[in-house]
């Protein structure tokens, strides 16, 4: 049911491969530097490549096929490429691919390095390059992605001004609309031009970008909307849309939409696989579903035994002789059970299935309600966006724009009911509508009761809001978003705890109190978007394959998520700030008393950097510390027999019970309990 | 705490069975007795399924004191029944009872009101006799209350008697208003501070089904926002998306548990270093293993390294030099009970939705251990603070020791109702989990060109479908503010419900039940087409929304007739084509393998086998397959099309035999993959699924795929 699992670079499969090519423009102006000690841009060119093939190499897909051909060499040994060589064949990319780009990059001379490749400088011809590009693209297999990325400094290499006229713009031309397509059914087909260096002239309007002949090839070459790598990225990862719908309006009106993710969390390293380590031979898994008394009898015989080689190499057959023999090996085979009402209802495959089953595939609108009611934190699909789909109806678009223009004037949302595929869960959801300009919001004709707004100025508001769309134009799209709303079931009231709150928490905080806090707020307030923080596991996982794969350390091993207070600047920024709430909050006392307790926890409320080196196991801990810190198997059995019958009102039958119902007990009792708690 | 455990809470439900409860309520086809049995019915089933831990027992009362007589204690009392003295949890005896054995009583009788309740609080003491303590005692009756004539003094004994038990008194079924006698009844619970409710009151209350009670799962933290300033606060779940709502267990067809063994070993064509008599295990049946090429080396002891793939090279990584030199790539500072960091403020605004990573929101609030000290009180004024500035805060966050880090963002609220100021807290994705997404713009600079822009006429039609559209407050609770029940939940109680109690119309029961809950989703729209067909009329006109007939390809319909036809037309063309020579063109071998399902499986094996031989011959015989899919699947679905598919089927599988003779894999999968993901198949794709014999070939079958036993096993699974 998992509706994200059509996602997965996983899942994508074979059917789906991205094709491209790097083509690195070769004339002899690429390898000049303009500066003393900056690099030439041939080789910014080349790290750019390289960067993008080893973020390829350790992702977990292989859909990503690249080729990298240099351009303006003597020499070509490849068929169909003239005066061009062929660094790395179009393929899957591998270790021996990486180190061929990184060796290159690595090179103090890369000029002669690339002469000794390729046999120095010669002219070349674009269009050639980029028709053998076409042709490798054909001869592949379930294309879904093809591109192109040129990367040059020549703003114009068709040798005149009015390269329009120049037979040479128009070859090109042809090549490019060629790799581009006309819309073969299911294929993206791209071509792009990274003009280096990326802070070189732009042209602004519209005038004088007409001017430019790269962008009669690429719409987008003089883009700001992101820096070069993130454009190679959006390049490479064509967008295959999560699914496409029709959206039914009401009688007669129904128009077409494609569903994206706009974030989906990216999965640490896949390294499933084991090998042996003397002989490094492929460690594989036999499995199926036996009954749970023929698996325990097969683990608890071993128990008993001792456990020589000649008995693991026993078990290890016995095990695998049951799965093959008996077990029932694919799933679908299985029947379900359920013990209910006092009944044990067996259900088989079919019946299974048809009892959840709904099939009403699609968006169907169910009515409007106004945005503010629609509580977007509390959304239980990961977040999605849906855009129009003209082709399969005409005029999609339109009446898409229309609702959009109109809800978003009156900050509205549309209640839907939303299933993607005929057997996936069906959900209610609200498309919420999303557009740059906030001027376009409506005023209300009625008065705002909203709290929130009262004293603020909308004005400010917006501002607020104008600024984080600069921060993050990157992820920021027009359109409506889907938000999955919770069933009763997937959601849980607050109401008591608000209740317990109100009435425990008597005192309210003073203005001093707040102001306070605020300066501090104030202090620590700065721009996020998603690109600030890189998930610290991956990075590290990346870093380590890397390393392994090209004796290199071309991704930097670091904890993007350090607290404020381990940056000394920014620490240094709320030094006052800190004092005053320790003054205004009385926190020295506490802080003393805490650090005078000797007692349980105690150790913990040390700074951080304290604390890491101590080892856990040692410490004072309460019962619920060890909860949290999964430490409850270390304790002996008798130990938690005698705690549970001691703090957990077990009575002394529990004897009999396993280690681990003893520990669920405790741990059952705890969460019913909440003020007890032991020290162990 | 309590000094004792308390037992569960006991609950009698009592129906009045009596021919007063003939009569129909005014516009209800249904006489007072059915709404007293459904609303029985759900109240049990509610308990039912969601495992409700409260006991129970079903009596009824006005019933023909000949027949039902009821002992309790040595005290009889005539014309009441009793379902089963013991309670016992909510179950389907419960539902049998008063579906199958319970009827009314259609002889006028005596009234018994009186009776009815003192038996009931008979039962309620015996029980609590034996437990005592309960969590709660309930008395609920189902009556309309006619006919029913207690004196004053009767009326003080049962007071005093229900008093006694500390019951509940609940009535169900007297309606608004009640004239005597039934207002006596409505009395006699005020007078116990007991409730009444009409049928239609409870109807409303009770017409789903309940899951079982979830943990609030709550846990503390400490929020570290200065050097030596930690703040304690408290998480609970807000929401997330549910799971299995009925826990079912894998079964085989005796009922009994199915659990997933896994085992691993090294698998080689080395010779075995086993002797052969070590492989008789079982010394029952003397078998010896079935595939003796294979070397069942155990590997729990031996060191193994961990094959990373870099592209497609595999690089090994020793798991102790990970551990050692990365942690294993966790960077938790390993503090007992994780960690909570502030790492900075941002604005609200700042956090957008499509950012939302995790599709599951928590509630932070202060905790409440020691609410004078004064770091509860900076925590009470640092939200605050939050709240009036609009600033989210972002976080480190690690849930116990030994989880990897998190990017959590705190985000400001007020409650509406009680004023309290609390903290969101959401999962913020990282850098790389953003996608890099681009679309058609929507907003145009003045000197670009807006080829889509939607006309004044187009926006004043949309403008009126928000009008007649809007949702109503109770539909914006129901649907918006999660006052809906799951429909799956709903869909698999009933369906299950029906198997136990009418196992023969369960399928035709359950499709009108689920087209019902369907119909009760798109109520508010039922009704805004019934009032305002004009404005949908009006849209279709601006719009002018054409859907597009797959152009491509042309979709070519055939009537079933001319299918059967074909299908026999081909089968005997292909029957002479195996007569001649394997120099066949294309055209001739596509109508050829169309027939191959039959008797001369074989020789279309042999051809198979043939090609494969050949180079690239497994590509070959891969897309032509699907070039026949795909030409199949054009066809206007209909009777006659499932033939193709079966054909197409048999067709695959073939292939699939072939393939694991040839000891080759990756083109069949990648055909499989691609019948299963690609839009144009689905036809086939759900023929396949449905069969779901036609499994990608694994790593067990094929020592070089790259799909393991369970992946190719699951592979037409949709959970």
């Amino acid at each position: 049911m998992d509706e994200t699992r059509f996602e997965e670079d996983d899942y994508e499969g074979a059917a789906n491969k991205k094709y491209t090519f790097f083509v690195i423009d070769g004339s002899p102006a690429m390898f000049e530097t303009s500066k003393d000690g900056e690099e030439s841009e041939f080789k910014s060119s080349l790290k750019l490549v390289l960067n993008e093939m080893v973020r390829i190499c350790c992702s977990r897909s292989l859909n990503n096929h690249i080729g990298v051909v240099v351009t303006g060499t003597k020499n070509s040994d490849t068929e169909g490429l003239e005066n061009s060589c062929l660094l790395v064949p179009m393929g899957v990319l591998g270790q021996e691919e990486v180190n061929t780009i990184k060796e290159l990059v690595d090179e103090e001379d890369i000029l002669s390095a690339m002469k000794n490749l390729s046999g120095g400088h010669h002219q070349s011809d674009l269009s050639n390059v980029l028709n053998y590009c076409k042709r490798v693209f054909a001869s592949c297999p379930n294309t879904r992605h093809q591109s192109v990325i040129y990367l040059t400094n020549n703003g114009n290499p068709f040798g005149r001004d009015d390269f329009w006229e120049s037979s040479y713009f128009k070859r090109t031309k042809t090549a490019v609309t060629k790799i581009i397509g006309l819309g073969h059914r299911k294929t993206l087909g791209e071509f792009s031009v990274i003009l280096l260096p990326e802070d070189g002239y732009k042209p602004q309007n519209k005038e004088e970008k007409r001017k430019e002949p790269w962008y009669q090839l690429d719409t987008e070459v003089f883009s700001t909307e992101c820096d070069a790598s993130a454009r190679i990225r959006q390049k490479i990862t064509a967008q295959r849309s999560h699914a496409s719908l029709t959206v039914n309006v009401g009688p007669g009106v129904t128009f077409d939409v494609s569903v994206f993710s706009m974030v989906m969390e990216a999965r640490p390293l896949d390294h499933s696989q084991k090998y042996t380590k003397d002989t490094e031979e492929k460690i594989v898994k036999t499995s199926g579903y036996v009954t749970k008394k023929a698996k325990l009898e097969i683990e608890c015989e071993d128990d008993n035994e001792t456990s020589s080689s000649i008995d693991e190499t026993q078990k290890t057959l016995q095990k695998c002789k049951l799965i093959q023999e008996e077990a029932i090996r694919n799933r679908r085979d299985l029947k379900k059970s359920i013990v209910l009402g006092g009944e044990k209802i067996i259900l088989d495959g079919e019946q299974y299935e048809f009892m959840s089953e709904v099939n009403s595939k699609g968006v169907d609108v169910i009515g409007f309600v106004p945005l503010d009611r629609v509580d977007r934190e509390v959304s239980v699909v990961s977040s999605k966006i849906i855009q129009p789909n003209d082709q399969t109806t005409v005029g999609s678009t339109s009446i898409y724009r229309a609702l959009l223009d109109r809800c978003w004037a009156r900050q509205q949302a549309m209640v839907c009911k939303y299933q993607s595929r005929s057997k996936q869960k069906m959900r209610i959801v609200a498309l919420v509508p999303f557009k740059k300009d906030m001027t376009l919001i409506e005023p209300k004709l009625c008065g705002d009761d909203d709290e929130e707004m009262e004293d603020k100025k909308p004005d400010l508001l917006r501002l607020e809001q104008q600024r984080a769309q600069v921060d993050s134009s990157e992820w920021l799209h027009e359109g409506f978003m889907l938000v999955g709303l919770p069933f009763r079931e997937e959601l849980r009231d607050d109401f008591r705890r608000f209740e317990e709150q109100q009435t425990v928490l008597t005192t309210e905080s003073t203005k001093d109190q707040i102001d306070t806090m605020k300066k501090f707020v104030k202090r620590l307030t700065m721009s996020y978007n998603p690109s600030f923080y890189e998930n610290p596991r991956l990075l590290s996982e990346r870093s380590a394959l890397c390393l392994e794969a090209t004796g290199e350390e071309l991704i930097e091993r670091k904890d993007t998520l350090e607290p404020y207070y381990q940056i000394p600047n920014r620490l240094q920024r709320v030094g006052t700030e800190i004092e005053k709430i320790v003054e205004t909050f009385h926190l020295t006392d506490e802080m003393k008393e805490e650090k005078a307790k000797p007692k349980a926890g105690g150790k913990k409320r040390k700074t951080a950097e304290e604390s890491e080196s101590e080892p856990s196991a040692k410490k004072v801990m309460t019962i619920r510390e060890c909860i949290e810190a999964g430490q409850m198997t270390n304790f002996k059995k008798d130990e938690l027999l005698s705690m549970a019958i001691e703090h957990c009102e077990a009575p002394k039958s529990i004897k009999s019970k396993t280690k681990n119902d003893i520990i669920s007990l405790i741990e059952l009792y705890l969460n019913e309990n909440s003020s007890t708690t032991w020290n162990v | 705490m309590p000094p004792k455990k308390a037992s569960p809470g006991i609950t009698v439900l009592l129906i009045d069975a009596g021919a007063n409860m003939a009569e129909k309520t005014t516009d209800s086809e249904k006489t007072d007795f059915e709404n007293a049995i459904n609303t029985a019915d759900w109240i049990i089933s509610r308990k039912l399924f969601s495992e409700d831990s409260e006991l129970f027992t079903i009596m009824a009362y006005n019933l023909d004191p000949s027949q039902a007589v009821t002992q309790i204690k040595k005290q009889k009392f005539e014309g009441v029944a009793v379902q089963n003295e013991e309670f016992t949890h909510a179950s389907f005896d419960h539902l049998k009872f008063i579906t199958h054995e319970l009827h009314q009583n259609t002889n006028h009788t005596e009234p018994q009101f009186f009776k009815g309740i003192l038996a009931a609080v008979a039962i309620l003491k015996e029980q609590i006799d034996s437990y005592p303590n309960p969590s709660g005692v309930t008395l609920i009756v189902l009556t309309n209350g006619m006919n029913e004539n207690i004196r004053q003094e009767n009326y003080d004994l049962l007071v005093d008697a229900i008093s006694e038990t500390n019951a509940d008194l609940m009535i169900i079924g007297i309606k608004e208003n009640p004239e005597y006698p039934a207002s006596r009844i409505v009395e006699l619970a005020e007078h116990l501070e007991g409730r009444s409710y009409t049928f239609e009151n409870v109807s409303k209350m009770l017409s789903s089904y309940q899951a079982r009670h979830k943990s609030e799962r709550k846990y503390n933290k400490m929020w570290d926002i200065a050097p030596g300033i930690r703040l304690p606060v408290t998480f609970a779940l807000k929401s997330e998306k549910s799971s299995a709502l009925l826990k079912f267990k894998n079964a085989d067809s005796e009922g009994n548990e199915m659990v997933r063994m896994e085992q691993m070993h090294v698998e080689s064509h080395d010779p075995v270093d086993i002797p052969k008599e070590d492989i008789k295990i079982d010394k029952n049946s003397k078998q010896t293993m079935s595939k003796e090429d294979k070397n069942y080396k155990p590997v729990e002891n031996i060191k193994t390294m961990h094959g990373y793939n870099f592209g497609k090279s595999v690089i090994m990584m020793d798991p102790d030099y990970m551990k050692e030199k990365y942690n294993d790539h966790n960077f938790n500072e390993g503090q007992t009970g994780g960690v909570l960091k502030l790492i900075q403020f941002t604005k609200k605004a700042n956090i957008l939705d499509s950012y939302l990573v995790d599709a599951s929101a928590k509630t932070v609030l202060p905790s409440l251990n020691s609410p004078a000290s004064g770091t509860t009180k900076a925590t009470v004024a640092l939200i605050q603070a939050m709240f009036d500035l609009r600033v989210a805060a972002i976080c480190r966050y690690t849930f116990h020791a030994k989880s990897h880090v998190q990017l959590v963002a705190l985000i400001p609220h007020r409650d509406d109702e009680t004023g309290v100021f609390y903290l969101r807290s959401v999962k913020l994705p990282f850098s790389d989990d953003m996608r890099t997404l681009k679309f058609p713009k929507f907003s145009f600079d003045e000197d670009e060109q807006d080829t889509n822009k939607p006309t004044v006429a187009q926006l004043s039609a949309v403008d009126d479908l928000i009008d007649c559209m809007q949702l109503k407050e109770t539909e914006i609770s129901t649907l918006v503010e999660g006052g809906m029940s799951d429909p799956k939940l709903q869909m698999q109680c009933h369906f299950l419900k029906s198997l136990v109690l009418h196992p023969d119309d369960t399928m035709e029961n359950h499709t009108v039940r689920t087209n019902r809950i369907l119909e009760d989703i798109m109520a508010p729209k039922t009704r805004f087409e019934a009032e305002n067909s004009e404005i949908y009329k009006k849209l279709g006109r601006e719009f002018n929304l054409q859907p597009i007939q797959k152009t491509k390809r042309e979709r070519v319909i055939v009537e079933p007739e001319d299918l059967q036809a074909m299908i026999t037309e081909w089968t005997v063309k292909k029957e002479q084509v195996v007569e001649e020579s394997e120099e066949d063109g294309v055209s001739q071998k596509k109508k050829k393998k169309l027939g191959g399902g039959g008797a001369k499986k074989l020789s279309r094996r042999e051809e198979v086998e043939l090609e494969l031989n050949e180079e690239g011959g497994a590509g070959r015989v891969c897309s032509k397959i699907l070039q026949m899919i795909s030409n199949t699947c054009q066809f206007q679905s209909s009777g006659a099309l499932s033939g193709f598919f079966e054909l197409l089927v048999n067709e695959i599988k073939v292939i699939r035999t072939v393939f694991v003779e040839k000891e080759q894999c990756d083109e069949f999968n990648e055909l499989l993959k691609k019948l299963k993901e690609e839009e144009d198949f689905e036809p086939f794709a759900a023929v396949l699924a449905e069969d779901k014999t036609c499994n990608p070939i694994s790593t067990s079958e094929v020592s070089t795929s790259q799909v393991s036993d369970s992946d190719a096993a699951e592979f037409w699974e949709e959970d």
